[in-house]
């Protein structure tokens, strides 16, 4: 794995999506795209607002 | 296939409510310090079982074809990691004992990069998690505003950047209501027969404003205490800051102020809600020279208990034509306390300043 500091992420077509691990938003667990690695992900970033 | 979510959200528990709504019952990660450095929102991905990003904004009427049903298989490529810093971390767990020292963190960070638009972005979502929390300090709020307002000249593409000083400005820049939808998400909550997710900070005024073309114009309400009367108090009850959230658009003499009011809790001063809400007057019996506002008198009411001690919050529209440098404008509140248990309870005038931009 290539550690960055780079606090952008770039989810280029044909790449491996980064590791990124956050909260869930009730805040009882961390979670990151790799934990879902042998599943298809559709992957929807949003707002309530 | 796996849904999964990422939210650009100040505040997760109003997301909460929104997939309670909405019945989304996929895991839905917190994102507050846009790490993911999106510009915009909604933004989807289809990433197949390898972990490997094959389609952006994938069009649903090929998607079946093109993600579901198709073969990939892995490359060789690294995953790059995204390491997120132990301050923001903290800020994160919303615990109070390390906000502070998470915070004093990502200011020093913001200091020895001042041309990172996303630390000042940053900062200013740690400034506001601590104004949101116990240990809110005097000018959180502002310094929030503040940090995102230096982000957005950094770069001002960054629409979730400009959506969070939005969220809390003035109506003339609003591009829509943007909680206008909590109180039908309530209703369908409540009608399913199910509880609606308690929200942690409250939602003020601007947050639920529509966009407005012109500044709304006062009414003339009658002054609750012209001839000042009513002792004042001078911190010993109640505590007040302010903030000013300006046009994001740069539009001059537009501005959402938000008043914020606590107990003093070294005295151990409370509420008392049973004599009657707070009464908030703006300006003495004028207004000062250019300056309007939409509203002189305020009512901000307590829980249904007797005695409370939670911070009052309130805003309401300015509009400057034509005023001098450092002008300001003058108020004050009028409200109900009591020091300590069974202690006195008293009636007192609280007044405060405003600087204007």
């Amino acid at each position: 794995m290539i550690a960055t500091t780079l606090l952008f992420l770039q989810a280029q077509v044909g790449r491996p999506f980064p590791d990124l691990r956050l909260p869930t938003i009730d805040g009882s667990r961390e979670l990151s795209i790799t934990d879902f690695e042998g599943s298809r992900v559709l992957l929807v970033e949003f707002a309530s607002w | 296939m796996q849904l999964v979510g990422i939210t650009q959200e100040q505040h997760p528990e109003r997301c909460r409510l929104f997939a309670q709504w909405k019945e989304m019952e996929w895991p839905i990660l917190w994102d507050p310090f846009n790490l993911t450095g999106s510009q915009a929102v909604p933004n989807f991905t289809a990433i197949d079982e390898f972990g490997v990003v094959r389609i952006q904004r994938p069009d649903p009427a090929a998607f079946q074809d093109e993600f579901l049903t198709a073969e990939f298989s892995p490359v060789e490529a690294e995953r790059p990691v995204i390491e997120v810093s132990g301050d923001l971390r903290d800020l994160m767990s919303r615990e109070p004992d390390k906000l502070g020292p998470a915070l004093a963190k990502l200011e020093a960070r913001a200091l020895e990069a001042p041309q990172s638009g996303a630390l000042q972005f940053q900062l200013g979502v740690g400034y506001r998690m601590r104004f949101d929390s116990e240990r809110a300090e005097p000018g959180d709020f502002q310094a929030a505003l503040d940090a995102w307002g230096r982000a957005l000249e950094i770069d001002p593409n960054q629409y979730i950047w400009r959506r969070r000083i939005q969220q809390f400005g003035p109506r003339l820049d609003k591009p829509y209501p943007f909680y206008g939808w909590i109180a039908e998400a309530r209703e369908a909550i409540r009608a399913r027969g199910a509880e609606p997710q308690e929200l942690v900070a409250g939602l003020t005024g601007s947050e639920l404003a529509s966009p407005g073309r012109e500044a709304a114009r006062a009414e003339d309400p009658v002054q609750p205490d012209a001839k000042g009367r009513i002792r004042r108090d001078e911190g010993e009850f109640a505590l007040v800051d302010s903030a000013v959230a300006l046009d994001t658009q740069g539009r001059e003499g537009v501005a959402r102020v938000h008043l914020a009011f606590r107990p003093n809790h070294l005295n151990k001063a409370h509420w008392n809600n049973e004599a009657g809400p707070m009464r908030v007057w703006l300006g003495e019996a004028e207004l000062p020279p250019g300056v309007s506002v939409d509203r002189r008198l305020l009512v901000i009411s307590g829980p249904a208990e007797a005695v409370s001690s939670e911070r009052r919050e309130v805003d309401f529209e300015v509009q400057l034509s034509g005023t001098r440098p450092g002008t300001s404008l003058t108020g004050y509140a009028l409200f109900y306390a009591c020091e300590d248990v069974d202690g006195i309870c008293v009636y007192r005038r609280r007044d405060f300043e405003i600087a204007l931009p």
